[in-house]
């Protein structure tokens, strides 16, 4: 419900509402039809009229109204069998008005049944066999005839038609030269043939395209109410066109008369249009013709005397659901005051106008014009809903548009918001990290450099000689490079830590008279935590001093190679004196053991004399990069 | 003898530096002040063979000076007396101008050999410094830089010296002599120098501060 008023447009925010009820009045079938009322510009010269003298009305229970004449003379064809009447309609032609011409022609714009023509008492046409139903034959026609014919008597053409109804017979009829008559003939058949034929292509086109559309959504039943619908009214309309019947007369006769349920798929469309489920008001009207329909059906094929009677119940059924529609689409109008629902209600008047001056053409209330003008009410009102439905649509893709335009933007809140959130968390990670690692650097210079300045400390307080004070302080700034080294910010890649230190080693052992061969893998480029850099410079410092000390060596090397991506094996060669046996726990050593440990790994060392080599094994720690 | 001009707050280390420096025998002290204000006074009467200035000063960043001092005597080389582990100011130092560094604990034997490499036109670099330069003068986003390139050779030292190999060992992968490798640093040196030069007055155009 709430839907559906979303989906109306208010009347008042619709500026070119105004335009199209113009064009609405402009192009309404009522408009043509109040034309033809007043002046029929299709119909040929005044002078070209057959004025109807007699009209007979033979066989039917209920005799006609006054003005019939007994014309029994006129029987010359074979008696109805099957209960119907025959009708005889004599009309005179002024033979003057034909002139010269050879050859002229008789035009009946309408007719609503089979039927016979004779001229001068001679038979001109039978349209078809003269068997029920009969009430077919509803397109223009024209029948040449030789002036010669006409001119043998008194000029008189009588139409011999079956039908249970007389008032189905006040057509008009117009006789004169051949060509002027079959001008008006074609004027005639463009409005009322033509025309209505374009409509029925146009409306069925419509139909497709709906049904398309509600294939692609089911939801969306108002688009396969709207399909159903301009289909049936198409099939009505092309009824009224159809000249010869394609098929068995009664069954023709039957499926144009069936086409009335449009009435009831009228009544669903609007209420899916507007966003209704009167589910019991359908059931009930659909019974209604349902029943009425069977009726009719039954009694087309079993009972033929009563046939006309329940088509006409079920035409009145059909009417009184279309009267349903119309009220339905009034109270809508009434309670939305849309523009939608303004412009079905101008359609759903149109049609009742239009259908009230079918009626009273068929009742011979109204003469000119000389066809029914329902099929045209029926295209514009198809193509009217047509048009409303493709309005929705598109409004409905605008809206469609919008949210997306909406919901990218949403999302790209969205995205923002979470890039945010996830900025925070690495920042809250990062920070962890980084308190984590400056944790252990604390440790680490608590346990070197706090260590050796206590010493130092300790020895100047004894007021030992100042080369011991002076070699404990050189140790402490030693290490105090080495974490300066670990903590650089570039330096955490590792063949960068090992140039520096390298570059502060070589000039020391150069002054100690020791040359050094440095054997860095090239591809050293792996990321190493500070602690662990730290380990390793400290690894490489203590094996350097050690040989430097102890080892009494020319030449010292230093290697540090990748075994793989994430383990490394570095080492402290020396051609020194060796190790003695007793010596291996020595400080220098075990310090050397704690630095390897902290690396990840063991020390290994292989010494004979002249050879020394202290090892270490070092697996790398994940490091935590930041992400920016 | 050659005149040094050292500018450093600290008073021991000061004392010390002149100490050490007196030791050589080549070199000896002309003038040792505390203070940029100082500086300034003393340079204004004499002109030093060589100049040690310290960077963090009381009344303030010694870059100035540096920049000032080169531009106008592009002829006496300045070095910078750093602490270790402090390779971005160093590298800005050069920017300015200076020729190279000292460590503030390096020992006579190395204060002297950095003394005579200076006068001698060669500079002293490390890893560090050196792995900065290889970056500087790669990326080519800056202007001045892709206007002095640095020779092929020349990046070969620096990139060699980045992996912390030693003046020696340097000279003998190349197969050049020692002092030729701290002279290719000098070069190195000036055109970061120049670069910086080009690039202050690129900046500054740029913002309409200073008219061509």
């Amino acid at each position: 419900m709430n839907d559906a008023v979303a989906n109306d447009v208010q009347v008042s925010s619709e500026p070119s509402l105004w335009l199209l009820f113009g064009v609405v009045i402009i192009t309404s079938p009522t408009l043509l039809m109040l034309f033809s009322v007043l002046d029929d510009p299709l119909s040929p010269a005044q002078q070209y009229a057959a004025p109807l003298i007699e009209y007979q009305f033979a066989g039917y229970d209920r005799l006609p109204t006054d003005g019939w004449k007994d014309i029994a003379a006129y029987d010359f064809a074979e008696a109805p069998t099957d209960g119907t009447s025959s009708v005889w309609i004599v009309r005179e032609v002024d033979v003057q008005v034909l002139g010269s011409s050879a050859q002229s022609g008789i035009f009946i714009p309408y007719l609503y049944s089979n039927f016979a023509v004779y001229v001068n008492g001679a038979l001109l046409l039978q349209t078809a066999p003269h068997t029920k139903p009969y009430y077919v034959n509803r397109a223009p026609r024209i029948i040449p005839v030789a002036t010669e014919q006409l001119r043998a008597a008194a000029g008189r053409v009588v139409i011999n038609g079956v039908t249970k109804n007389p008032n189905h017979y006040p057509f008009n009829m117009w006789v004169g030269p051949y060509d002027e008559i079959v001008a008006s003939y074609d004027s005639h058949y463009v409005h009322h043939g033509l025309a209505p034929l374009i409509a029925v292509v146009v409306t069925l086109i419509l139909a497709v395209a709906m049904l398309l559309l509600y294939a692609f959504d089911r939801r969306r039943s108002d688009y396969g109410w709207y399909a159903l619908t301009v289909t049936l009214f198409a099939a009505h309309s092309g009824w009224f066109l159809v000249s010869h019947t394609p098929i068995d007369a009664t069954a023709w006769s039957l499926a144009g008369r069936l086409t009335l349920f449009m009435a009831l798929t009228t009544v669903i469309f609007y209420h899916r249009f507007f966003g209704y489920q009167y589910r019991k008001r359908e059931w009930f009207l659909f019974l209604a013709l349902f029943v009425s329909g069977a009726l009719m059906v039954y009694t087309a094929f079993y009972d033929f005397s009563r046939y006309q009677i329940w088509m006409d119940r079920f035409t009145i059924v059909a009417g009184l659901v279309m009267i349903y529609a119309n009220y339905f689409i009034y109270a809508m109008l009434a309670r939305r005051r849309s523009f939608e629902a303004l412009v079905l209600a101008i359609v759903a008047a149109n049609g009742i106008v239009v259908a009230y001056r079918d009626m009273f053409f068929q009742l011979g209330l109204v003469e000119s014009g000389s066809q029914f003008y329902i099929q045209y009410s029926s295209a514009f009102a198809a193509l009217v809903f047509g048009y409303l439905l493709i309005r929705r649509f598109n409004a409905s893709a605008r809206q469609v548009e919008a949210l997306n335009t909406h919901l990218e933007e949403r999302i790209e809140a969205k995205s923002e918001e979470l890039k945010e959130t996830y900025a925070a968390l690495n920042q809250e990670q990062s920070r962890r990290v980084l308190a984590d690692e400056r944790a252990r650097i604390m440790r680490d210079m608590h346990d070197g450099l706090g260590g050796q300045l206590i010493h130092a400390l300790a020895l100047a307080e004894k007021g030992e000689q100042p080369g011991a004070l002076t070699d404990a302080l050189g140790l402490a700034l030693q290490d105090l490079r080495l974490i300066i080294d670990s903590l650089a910010p570039d330096e955490n890649v590792l063949d960068q830590l090992l140039a520096s230190f390298r570059h502060r080693s070589t000039p020391m052992l150069e002054e100690a008279g020791i040359a050094s061969d440095w054997l860095l893998d090239e591809d050293l480029s792996m990321q190493v935590t500070p602690h662990q850099a730290l380990a390793l410079l400290r690894f490489l410092q203590e094996g350097i001093t050690n040989a430097m000390k102890h080892a009494r060596c020319n030449r010292v090397r230093i290697t540090v190679a990748a075994l793989d991506e994430r383990r490394l094996r570095a080492s402290v060669e020396d051609d020194g004196i060796g190790i003695a046996p007793g010596v291996k726990q020595g400080r220098g050593l075990r310090n050397m053991q704690i630095r390897a440990r902290e690396m990840g790994g063991e020390l290994t060392i292989e010494s004979t004399p002249g050879s020394t080599i202290v090892a270490a094994l070092m697996v790398l720690e994940e490091v935590d990069t930041v992400v920016g | 003898m050659n005149d040094v001009f050292v500018l450093e707050d600290d008073d021991l280390t000061r004392e010390r530096l002149v100490e050490k420096i007196t030791q050589t025998g080549q070199f000896q002290v002309s003038c040792a002040v505390a203070s940029l204000a100082a500086a300034q006074r003393e340079l204004a009467a004499q002109q030093p063979d060589v100049m040690l200035f310290d960077l963090q000063l009381p009344d303030g960043e010694a870059f100035d000076l540096i920049a000032d001092y080169t531009h106008h005597h592009p002829e006496t080389p300045i070095l910078v007396i750093s602490v270790f582990g402090d390779e971005q100011r160093v590298v800005r130092a050069i920017s300015a101008g200076a020729r190279g560094y000292l460590l503030k604990d390096d020992s006579t034997t190395q204060i002297e050999s950095a003394l005579s490499a200076v006068l001698a036109g060669q500079s002293p670099i490390s890893p560090a410094i050196a792995s900065h330069l290889v970056r500087h003068f790669r990326n080519e986003a800056a202007p001045a830089a892709a206007e002095n390139p640095l020779s092929e050779r020349e990046l070969e030292v620096l990139q060699l010296a980045a992996k912390g190999m030693s003046y020696k060992e340097v000279a003998a992968l190349l197969d050049v002599s020692v002092s030729t490798v701290g002279t290719y640093t000098m070069r190195i040196y000036t055109k970061l120098a120049v670069n910086s030069r080009a690039e202050a007055l690129y900046e500054a155009r740029k913002l309409g501060i200073m008219d061509d």
